[in-house]
C-alpha cells in the first residue's frame, strides 16, 4: 500500500467517521425533541398523607417545564389536589387528607418541556400507609397462662393482630409512637403505671403518689407526652383530693410525673382534661368547671402556670386535625381555638340530640350512639347540621343482641372505631359508611389519643 | 515531513523511525537552563512572597471587576492544574529514564487493539488529570510509544484515573447514569481516536517538529547519573510545559470573563443546548478533570444529565489550557480533527444520555 494510499485511507476513515457519527447525533437530536419529559423520581411522605390535609407529592422529570400542565392533573381515586409546576418539578398539592391503605395514580397528561418539543404523560402511584391500631384483648396465651390481659396490634386496613404486652389485669392503656403506657391493677386493687418501649428498650414503672388509682390515662403522641389523673387511697391520717393530674415527659426517660398545679398551687383535682393536640399544652376542667389553659413544659420548670380561660360544663373534644377544642354549656357548643393566639371562642354548629357526641369535623358533623341501651337496634348515626344518617348498625355483626359501648375517630377524622359489648372493633369509613373490617378486642387507641 | 523508509503497517508503527539531521545534544539543550533554573526557580518564590507580604491593597485599586476576574479565573486554573502537571513531568522522566529502555512497551499486547485498549486502561492507575498526562504522554512517546497508541493513553487516562472516578461518585452517585457513561464513553473515545490514528501512514507528521527533535534524543544514551538526567528531563518539560498552562489558563480566563455564564446556563434546559452549552463551558473553564464533577454538580438542576456526561467527557479531553499544552507535541491540524472527532463523540454520548434518562 502505497503511503498515498494509506493517507487517503486515513482521511476517509477519520471524516467518515466523523460525519456517521454526526448523523447518530442528529437523528438523537430528532428523538430528544419529539420525546417528552421523563419522570425521574416521586416524593411523597405516605404517612403524613393519611394524618394532615395539604400533603405534597414532588413529581420530578429530568426537564424544566412548561407551567399549562398544571391544569390537567387528574388523581384515581378522586380527590382534591392542586399542581403547580417548579423548574422540573410537579408540585401536586392534595386538598384533603388521603384515605389509608389506598393506592392512589396521579396522571399528569401533555407534559411539555419550556424548550417545546413532544409531550408525554406523567403518572406515578403508591400506597398510602395502613396505621397499627393498639387494643385490648383477651390474652391469647396457654389458658393456665398468669396473664389474663394482653394489648394486641393490627393494621386498620386488615393483617392478624399480634400481641405487644400482656399482663394479669389491664384497666387502660395509652399509645405513643414508640411506646405504650400500660395502666395494671395490683393484687390489692390499687393501679400501677408502666412504660412499655415498643423498640426494645427496658418497661419503666412510673412512680405514683403512693397507693391509688389511676381515673384517667391520655396520651400526646406528637408531643411524646402522657397524662393521668389519680386518686390517691382513702386514708385515715389524712385528706387526699381525687382525680390528681400529672404529666409525664416520656422524652426524660426514667423520670418523675409533672405534678399539675392549679390555681391555689396544690395538685390539681381535674374533673376532665385533655392535650391540645401537638402541643405541651392541656386544658383541665376543675371540679367548679373553670378551665384552665397549662403548659405542661412550664410547669415542670417553675417557668408558667395555669390560665383560667372560663368555664364549661363539659369537654367535647377536640374537631380532629384542628387545635381547636369543642366544650358544651347549658346544651350550646362552644369551640376555642388554641392554634390562634388569645385563642377566641365562637359558636359550633349544633346537631339534633347529644350535645356531647365525638367531634367528627369542624362543620359540626358529630357521631351519636343512638337507643345505646340494651337492644338490636342499636346505632351510630353521623349527625349534620342539617340531618343524620346511619353510620353503623349492630345488625352487621354477628351477634345481635349487644350495644355499641363506644365510637370513636380516628385522629385523621376520616374513619370511625366502634366498640360493641361483643367485645368486636369496627372500623367505618365515615364518608361513606363502608366497614374495613372488624377485630376482638375493646378499647381502641383512637379513643384515647386525645 | 516523511521517511523514505516508511512502510505502513499498524502493527508495526511502535517507534518512530524518524532520524532529523544533525541536532544538539540534549546536554547542550539544557546545560544552561539546568544550571540556573533552581536559582530563577528560587528567586521567582521570593519575589512572589515578598509581593504578597509588602504589596499594599492600593496596587490593585485600579483594577475593574472584569480585569479582577480575569486575574483570579486565570491564577485558579494554574493553582488547580499545577500539581498535576509537575506529578505528570515527574512520572515522564521516571517513565524516561528511570525504566529500563522498552520497559513498557516489551510487556503490552502486540495486537493493536488489544494494546490500546490496555492503554487507554493505564490511566486507572495514575492519579493525574489531563494536565499532567501531557508530559507523560510526550514521555511515552519518547519511549518508543506510538502515536496512536498514545492519544488512546492521553484522551482516556484523565477520565479513568482513580481520583476522578471517584469525585464523579461522590458528586453523581448511580444517578441518571452519568458515572458510567462518562467512563464508557471516555474510553470507547480515546480507543476510536486510537483507532483512527493507527491508520495515519506518517505518524511522526503528527507531531511539532520541536517535539519530534526531541523524540530522536535517546535519553538513555544521555550521559550523566540518572538523577542528573531526571533533573535535565524535568526542567525540559518544565520550559515546555509552564509557558502553554500559563497562556491556556489566561486564554481560559479571559474567555470566562467575555462570555456570560448565564447565557450558558439558560440554554441549559434544551435536550440539544444543555449538551452543546455544556460542551463550550468544559471548553471555556478548562477545569481539572479531579475536580470538574464538583463544579458541575452545581449546574446539576439546571442542565439535562447528558448534558453534563458531554461537559464530564468532552473536558477532560479537549479545553483551551489542553489544547495550549498539547500545541507543545501535535500539530495544529492534528488538534483540529481530534478536536472535531472528540466533539461529535461527547455531543452524541449526551444527546443518548438525554434520550434514555
Amino acid at each position: 500500500m502505497s503511503i498515498e494510499t494509506a493517507g487517503r485511507r486515513f482521511r476517509r476513515l477519520l471524516y467518515g467517521s466523523i460525519t456517521a457519527i454526526s448523523l447518530v447525533a442528529a437523528v438523537l437530536v430528532v428523538a430528544n425533541f419529539s420525546h417528552g419529559p421523563q419522570l425521574q423520581s416521586a416524593q411523597i411522605n405516605v404517612n403524613t398523607a393519611v394524618e394532615r390535609a395539604g400533603q405534597r407529592l414532588l413529581l420530578q422529570t429530568n426537564e424544566p417545564l412548561d407551567a399549562s400542565v398544571a391544569g390537567k392533573l387528574t388523581v384515581s381515586p378522586a380527590v382534591a389536589a392542586t399542581a403547580t409546576v417548579d423548574g422540573d418539578t410537579i408540585d401536586v398539592q392534595f386538598t384533603g387528607i388521603l384515605s389509608y391503605n389506598t393506592r392512589y395514580t396521579v396522571t399528569v397528561p401533555e407534559v411539555r418541556s419550556i424548550s417545546g418539543g413532544g409531550a408525554s404523560t406523567v403518572s406515578y402511584t403508591f400506597t398510602t400507609a395502613n396505621p397499627t391500631m393498639y387494643f385490648l384483648s383477651p390474652s391469647t396465651g396457654t389458658p393456665e397462662s398468669q396473664f389474663s390481659d394482653a394489648i394486641l396490634t393490627a393494621p386498620v386496613g386488615g393483617g392478624a393482630p399480634t400481641p405487644v404486652y400482656q399482663a394479669p389485669r389491664i384497666r387502660q392503656f395509652v399509645a405513643l409512637t414508640d411506646a405504650l403506657v400500660v395502666d395494671t391493677v395490683n393484687d390489692d386493687g390499687t393501679d400501677a403505671l408502666t412504660i412499655v418501649s415498643l423498640t426494645g428498650g427496658a418497661p419503666i414503672v412510673v412512680n405514683l403518689a403512693g397507693s391509688g388509682t389511676i381515673t384517667s390515662l391520655r396520651a400526646s403522641p406528637a408531643s411524646k407526652l402522657f397524662g393521668y389523673t389519680f386518686t390517691p387511697q382513702q386514708s385515715a391520717l389524712y385528706e387526699a383530693q381525687p382525680d390528681q393530674l400529672y404529666v409525664y415527659d416520656i422524652t426524660r426517660g426514667n423520670d418523675y410525673s409533672i405534678p399539675i398545679t392549679g390555681t391555689d398551687y396544690e395538685v390539681l383535682t381535674a374533673k376532665d382534661w385533655m392535650f391540645i393536640p401537638g402541643t405541651t399544652s392541656l386544658v383541665a376542667q376543675t371540679e367548679s368547671s373553670g378551665l384552665l389553659l397549662i403548659d405542661t413544659l412550664g410547669e415542670r420548670d417553675g417557668t408558667s402556670g395555669p390560665a383560667p380561660i372560663g368555664s364549661a360544663d363539659s369537654l367535647v373534644g377536640f374537631v380532629p386535625t384542628t387545635k381547636t377544642l369543642v366544650t358544651a354549656t347549658a346544651g350550646a357548643r362552644i369551640a376555642t381555638d388554641f392554634g390562634q393566639a388569645e385563642h377566641p371562642n365562637s359558636s359550633f354548629p349544633s346537631v339534633a340530640g347529644d350535645a356531647e357526641g365525638t367531634i367528627v369535623d369542624a362543620a359540626g358533623t358529630t357521631l351519636e350512639i343512638q337507643d345505646s341501651g340494651y337492644g338490636p337496634d342499636t346505632t351510630v348515626a353521623k349527625v349534620t347540621p342539617t340531618g343524620s344518617s346511619t353510620l353503623f348498625s349492630l345488625d352487621s355483626l354477628e351477634h345481635a343482641g349487644q350495644s355499641v359501648t363506644s365510637a370513636c375517630v380516628s385522629p385523621n377524622g376520616l374513619y370511625a372505631a366502634i366498640s360493641t359489648s361483643a367485645q368486636q372493633i369496627t372500623y367505618v369509613d365515615l364518608t361513606d359508611g363502608a366497614q374495613l373490617g372488624t377485630v376482638d378486642g375493646w378499647a381502641p387507641n383512637w379513643c384515647s389519643a386525645r | 515531513m516523511t521517511d523514505p523508509d516508511f512502510t505502513p503497517s499498524r502493527h508495526e508503527e511502535r517507534t518512530l523511525s524518524t532520524t532529523p539531521a544533525a541536532h544538539p545534544s540534549l546536554r547542550e539543550l539544557t546545560r544552561s537552563e539546568w544550571r540556573w533554573t533552581p536559582t530563577v526557580g528560587v528567586a521567582a518564590v521570593l519575589l512572589l512572597v515578598a509581593i504578597r507580604i509588602f504589596a499594599p491593597a492600593e496596587w490593585t485599586s485600579w483594577m475593574t471587576d472584569p480585569a479582577k476576574d480575569f486575574v483570579t479565573l486565570s491564577v485558579s486554573v494554574i493553582i488547580e492544574s499545577l500539581p498535576f502537571v509537575i506529578l505528570g513531568i515527574l512520572l515522564s522522566a521516571v517513565v524516561q529514564i528511570w525504566l529500563p529502555a522498552g520497559f513498557l512497551l516489551r510487556r503490552l499486547p502486540r495486537n493493536a487493539v488489544l494494546r490500546r485498549s490496555v492503554i487507554s486502561l493505564l490511566g486507572v492507575l495514575l492519579p493525574v488529570c489531563e494536565c499532567g498526562n501531557v508530559p507523560l504522554t510526550r514521555g511515552l512517546i519518547v519511549s518508543g510509544l506510538s502515536v496512536a497508541d498514545s492519544m488512546a493513553f492521553l484522551f482516556a487516562a484523565p477520565i479513568i484515573n482513580p481520583i476522578t472516578i471517584i469525585t464523579t461518585y461522590q458528586a453523581f452517585g448511580w444517578n441518571d447514569g452519568i458515572l458510567i457513561s462518562r467512563i464508557v464513553g471516555g474510553l470507547v473515545i480515546a480507543n476510536l481516536v486510537g483507532f483512527i490514528y493507527s491508520t495515519h501512514p506518517a505518524p511522526q507528521t503528527l507531531l511539532t517538529r520541536s517535539f519530534q527533535a526531541a523524540c530522536a534524543v535517546d535519553p538513555h544514551a544521555e550521559h550523566g547519573t540518572r538523577t542528573r538526567r531526571t533533573l535535565i528531563s524535568f526542567g525540559r518539560e518544565s520550559a515546555a510545559m509552564m509557558p502553554a498552562l500559563i497562556v491556556g489558563a489566561g486564554i481560559a480566563g479571559l474567555i470566562q470573563v467575555a462570555v456570560s455564564r448565564n447565557l450558558l446556563i439558560t440554554l441549559g434546559s434544551n435536550p440539544l443546548w444543555s449538551v452543546l452549552a455544556l460542551m463550550a463551558l468544559a471548553f471555556i473553564v478548562a477545569i481539572c478533570s479531579n475536580v470538574d464533577a464538583f463544579f458541575i454538580l452545581s449546574f446539576g438542576s439546571t442542565f439535562l444529565p447528558g448534558g453534563i456526561v458531554a461537559f464530564l467527557i468532552f473536558g477532560p479531553m479537549i479545553d483551551i489550557k489542553m489544547l495550549a499544552l498539547m500545541r507543545t507535541t501535535f500539530t495544529v491540524r492534528t488538534l483540529v480533527q481530534v478536536s472535531v472527532l472528540i466533539a461529535v463523540c461527547a455531543a452524541a454520548i449526551g444527546l443518548a444520555v438525554n434520550l434514555v434518562f
